[in-house]
Formats: C-alpha cells, sequence, structure tokens
C-alpha cells in the first residue's frame, strides 16, 4: 500500500491514513490484498460483527480469480446435495432455472416435491438466493434468513427454508426461500427499470400506498429483542453506535474497493462523521424500502411479499425513511408536480401517515442526515465497488455493474444539495 | 488514413442485434436476454461519447487543477506549507500546456491531483476550523462542476431521463475548456 507523506499536515493519525487508489491497467493492492493490508482497514473502521466477518471474506477471496456462473446442471446437483443433507425422504426438483432481476444477487429457481414437516406431501417453488464471488453489496446470508424468518408474522415476506451461511454447499452463501406470486411493477409500466420512478396510476396507488406506509410503520415497531436476530449488533440508545457502524461500513468499502480518489467523497465522509445522530429508538431496518422490493397481485392489489432484505439492520428508523422518499424512487403525479414516495403516497401524506400508525416521530434534522448517508452509500457502490467487481470479473452482471457506475452522478448531484441545507 | 473505430462499434451492435440477438430471443436463458440487451445499450452510449473523450479527460484535469490552485492559495493565506501538492500541481500544470500530451497522460495527471486532494480533505477535519472551512468550501464548489461532467457524460444512460436539468456534455466542455 503506498501512503503519501504530506509535509503539509501532520501526519494523519490512524485510521486515517490514507492509501492511494491505482487506477489503470497495472495490478493494484486492492486487487490482491496482504493480510496485514486487510487488518489494517479492519481496525480503522469498526463494523458489526457480521459485517466484518462478510467484508474480510470478501478482501481475503480477492484474488480469487474470475467468476463463473455455475452451470445449470452444476447448480442443480448443489441443489440436490444440499436437500440430501436437509431433507428425510425421498425428493425431486425439476423446472430448474436462473432469475433475473438486481444487480448483485443471482437467484436459481427450482420446484420442489417432497414431504414436508407438517404438512405432508407437497410441491413447493423455490428460490436459492447468494452472491457472485464479489457483488455491488457484499451482504450476509444469514442474517437476510434470520430477518425474515423474524418479521414473517408482521409484514408479508417469502417464507424461509433453509440456509447455507458458509457456502459448505453452494458455491456462495446462500439462503433457500418460497416463490412469492406477484410483480414488481404494473403491466403498463413494464418497460420501466423496477423501482425508479414507477407510475402506478391512481387505482393503484390507493390500494397499495396505505400498505406501503403500514407495512414501514410495523417492521420499525416490531419488538426484536424477542427473535432469534444472533448475526445482528444490538446499537446501545442514547448513543451514536448505530450510525457509526453504518458510515464505518460505506467507508471500509469505499477503502477495499475503490479504483480512483474523489475529494467529494472524503469531504461527505467527514461531514457525517461529525454530525452522527443520536438514537432514540432501535428499530430493524428493511434497508432498501421502495417499490420493486415488494411484489404485489394486480388484481386484488395486496402485496404479496417483500423482498431485498439483505442490507437489513437495527438502527434509527429515519435511515428506511429517507431511502424510501429519495427523489430516484419516486414519481411525479399527474398534476405535474405533487411528489409521490415510491410512486405511491404523497410526501407529506406519507409521514403523517406514519406517525400516526408508528407512534414515532420523524424528526426533520435526522431525516437530512440519513439521506446525506443513503447518498454516499450510493457513491460508494457505484462508483467504488462495482469498479473493482467489474475489473476483476467477479461476478455474472459484470455489464450491469459498469452501466450501474452513472447512477452515482444523480445521487452525487442530490448529495451537494443536501450539503448546502442548513440544520 | 479515417479512425473507424465507432463505425466497428456500431457493426458491433448491428451484429449483437440481428444476427446474436433472434438466436438468444428464442433461448430460454433470461440473463443471457437481458445481458444482450444492456451491451448493445452500452455500446451505444460509448459511439455517442467516444468524440468527447479526450477533451473531456482535459477539461475534468482543468477542474482539478483549479481546485488545486485554490487549495494552494488558501494555504499560503493560512500560512501552511503544502509541498507535495504544489509539485503534483506543477507536473499536472505542465501536462495541461504540452500539446502532445497523451490521453493517458492527461488522466495520470488527474489521478495524482486527486490523490492528494483527497487526502487533504480526509485529514482536513483536524485543521482549524477556519482552514477547515475554506478547503472544504473550494472542495464542494470545484466538485459540483465535476459532478456536472460526469452527469452530462452519464446521460445516455437515462438515468435523470425526467430530469430536465441535466447538462448538455459539448455545452459543459465549451464552457469549461480553457
Amino acid at each position: 500500500m503506498n501512503y503519501i507523506a504530506s509535509p503539509a499536515f501532520d501526519k494523519l493519525p490512524e485510521p486515517d491514513t490514507f492509501y492511494p487508489a491505482q487506477p489503470g491497467r497495472a495490478p493494484q493492492w486492492r486487487d490482491n490484498p496482504s493480510d496485514r493490508d486487510i487488518e489494517i482497514i479492519r481496525r480503522a473502521y469498526p463494523v458489526e460483527d457480521e459485517f466484518d466477518l462478510i467484508l474480510s471474506r470478501k478482501m481475503k477471496r480477492r484474488n480469487s480469480g474470475t467468476y463463473r456462473l455455475p452451470t445449470l446442471d452444476e447448480m442443480s446437483a448443489c441443489v440436490r446435495a444440499f436437500l440430501s443433507a436437509n431433507i428425510e425422504g425421498e425428493f425431486s426438483i425439476s423446472n430448474e432455472a436462473w432469475l433475473t432481476g438486481g444487480a448483485s444477487k443471482i437467484q436459481f429457481g427450482f420446484t420442489l416435491q417432497w414431504c414436508a414437516p407438517e404438512r405432508g406431501h407437497s410441491v413447493d417453488k423455490l428460490v436459492v438466493r447468494m452472491e457472485p464471488s464479489e457483488s455491488l453489496n457484499a451482504t450476509s446470508r444469514r442474517r437476510e434468513f434470520q430477518v425474515i424468518r423474524a418479521i414473517a408474522d408482521t409484514v408479508p415476506v417469502p417464507q424461509t427454508f433453509w440456509m447455507d451461511p458458509e457456502g459448505e454447499w453452494f458455491p456462495e452463501p446462500a439462503i433457500v426461500y418460497g416463490f412469492i406470486p406477484g410483480t414488481a411493477k404494473p403491466t403498463m409500466d413494464r418497460a420501466r427499470v423496477s423501482g425508479i420512478g414507477t407510475q402506478f396510476g391512481p387505482e393503484l396507488r390507493a390500494r397499495l400506498g396505505p400498505q406501503f406506509v403500514r407495512h414501514l410503520a410495523a417492521i420499525h415497531t416490531f419488538d426484536w429483542r424477542q427473535a432469534d436476530l444472533s448475526s445482528f449488533n444490538k446499537p446501545a440508545l442514547g448513543t451514536t453506535e448505530a450510525s457509526l457502524w453504518q458510515l464505518n461500513r460505506a467507508r471500509r468499502v469505499w477503502e477495499e474497493d475503490r479504483g480512483e480518489d474523489l475529494p467529494l467523497v472524503e469531504h461527505v465522509a467527514n461531514w457525517l462523521q461529525d454530525n452522527m445522530p443520536v438514537l432514540d429508538h432501535a428499530s430493524v431496518l428493511h434497508g432498501d424500502y421502495r417499490a420493486g422490493n415488494f411484489l404485489f397481485n394486480e388484481i386484488n392489489c395486496e402485496i404479496t411479499g417483500w423482498l431485498d432484505w439483505e442490507r437489513c439492520y437495527i438502527g434509527d428508523r429515519h435511515r428506511d425513511l429517507a431511502w424510501a422518499t429519495t427523489p430516484l424512487f419516486g414519481s411525479t403525479a399527474e398534476d405535474g408536480k405533487t411528489f409521490l414516495v415510491s410512486g405511491l403516497v404523497p410526501e407529506q401524506q406519507f409521514y403523517e401517515e406514519y406517525q400516526k400508525i408508528s407512534g414515532l416521530e420523524i424528526d426533520p434534522q435526522r431525516l437530512h442526515y440519513f439521506r446525506v448517508l443513503n447518498a454516499y452509500q450510493s457513491m460508494v457502490g457505484p462508483i467504488g465497488s462495482s469498479y473493482r467487481v467489474v475489473r476483476l470479473g467477479k461476478s455474472h452482471q459484470d455489464i450491469v455493474l459498469a452501466i450501474l457506475e452513472g447512477a452515482a452522478y444523480p445521487n452525487a448531484n442530490e448529495l451537494l444539495k443536501l450539503l448546502r441545507e442548513k440544520y | 488514413m479515417s479512425d473507424r473505430t465507432v463505425m466497428g462499434i456500431r457493426a458491433c451492435i448491428a451484429s449483437l442485434e440481428k444476427i446474436i440477438g433472434p438466436v438468444v430471443a428464442q433461448s430460454e436463458d433470461s440473463l443471457a436476454k437481458e445481458q444482450l440487451t444492456l451491451m448493445t445499450r452500452y455500446l451505444d452510449q460509448v459511439t455517442q461519447r467516444l468524440d468527447y473523450a479526450r477533451d473531456y479527460t482535459r477539461v475534468e484535469l482543468q477542474q482539478y487543477v483549479k481546485m488545486a490552485r485554490d487549495i494552494v492559495s488558501a494555504s499560503v493565506q493560512y500560512n501552511i506549507a503544502c509541498n507535495t501538492l504544489t509539485e503534483v500541481l506543477s507536473a499536472a500544470e505542465s501536462g495541461l500546456a504540452n500539446p502532445k500530451i497523451r490521453t493517458r497522460e492527461l488522466e495520470d495527471a488527474s489521478i495524482g491531483l486527486r490523490a492528494i486532494i483527497s487526502q487533504i480533505t480526509r485529514g482536513i477535519r483536524y485543521a482549524t476550523p477556519e482552514f477547515r472551512a475554506r478547503i472544504e468550501s473550494i472542495v464542494l464548489n470545484q466538485s459540483a462542476v465535476l459532478v456536472d461532467l460526469k452527469r452530462a457524460w452519464c446521460k445516455p444512460q437515462g438515468w435523470e431521463s425526467n430530469s430536465p436539468d441535466v447538462p448538455d456534455l459539448e455545452a459543459l466542455i465549451a464552457r469549461h475548456s480553457a
């Protein structure tokens, strides 16, 4: 690692030692980090225990070569071996197929015929969900499995079946969950990328909007203390722990992955560190709560399930509130001016109904903080992580990640506006 | 000898759409279909931007040079030495003044400035509040131009198709070229 010794300022105290990016075709230390490199970054940015494991694993495997998507036959063989170890009795699988959607995960669908405990002979459509060897968001299947299982009686979610948290059976850590029927976007809006400015139309909005708000309030008021969330660190109330872990996670990812240095990113990290809010109420957070991450039945207009819980953690509800109200995920109503949160609910109405249902207040200052954090994270991933993944050929969707860089700059523009706002 | 790079890429697009695409469309591989569409779109974007690549790189470097000059100015005012930044800046300025410089060398000059300015920005938390505010203001103001450049560059990707204020790349380059 090269350290720039600048006589302009006092030597930067740890953890602020700066290791510049080395763009270009020549080998970079970030392509092949030593144990010492990994340890320096670990110590510089303390994160939740499970994320420490995930990110360290990513770095230790970094020089393991390019990624190859398993063939259907190979994946089927993995599924069979896994099920043999986890199911008693005869079973058969069929209709195996790779599923599309999502920039960071691989999903494999299949139909399982088996003798399910308490149900007897069953036919279940299942999904294996895992990451490629590196992705846009390095996350934990263990955490995803635990939170979906914990929240199952609170909001509609897929049914969880099994997990392989260490990648013992599958090429990568994986969870197996039930397929949920439904669509992520209305038929009339098929051409648009799911979750970006979705146009639901007034009729669907009237039915889905209340569910959207109600489910978020339910998640944030869920009593997680009774649930098995052993892979989640629990932040203390009255501290900035929750915010610091999230900031450090993003900073650590930037340090581990980036291919270019950006003064703006450094500036924002400083601002975030200086303005961390104190936690008043610890909530389970979805982490990516927006249109595009729920499925719904277009006929009865019911939300059938919330997906993509990989970014979940226990922390400040304002993080989810800020994310859900991100301009990129919203759209404008037919009047040409009313901003609709995730294309569903006028913004003020969203806040009012959320507060009424949850009993939790929304603090504009904390909302602002998490808007900045979200925008920062939305630069770190597309600019930093996507660079490293594509450079090293670490996913089955390198082309998606190459294009995703462009998504960082509307976020950067939003960030500049946010930083000019005064609170 | 005329450059046929853009023409060649367009031929790739045509091949993907007219020859390979129909075959993939008949398969059941949804991942292949999705990626074929993304590839043709991305290559099309490349053809829209290739002609601007050198000018873009030059203008980007000019912005970082401005940022660096302002930081050096502020450092002098606050009586803080910044020898490393001054050296890197001087090399970048020489590069800009050299009409024969290769695009790759312009990029390397940007990289060098970005690294030292990023390091300064990270460490500015430990400086006096007044100096810190000054440096951060410089970084923020100049970053706004750089972000606009990137937004303009990525405009064909459609991330901001509903936004009327995405700058035009050609106009931005013209405005910020020295």
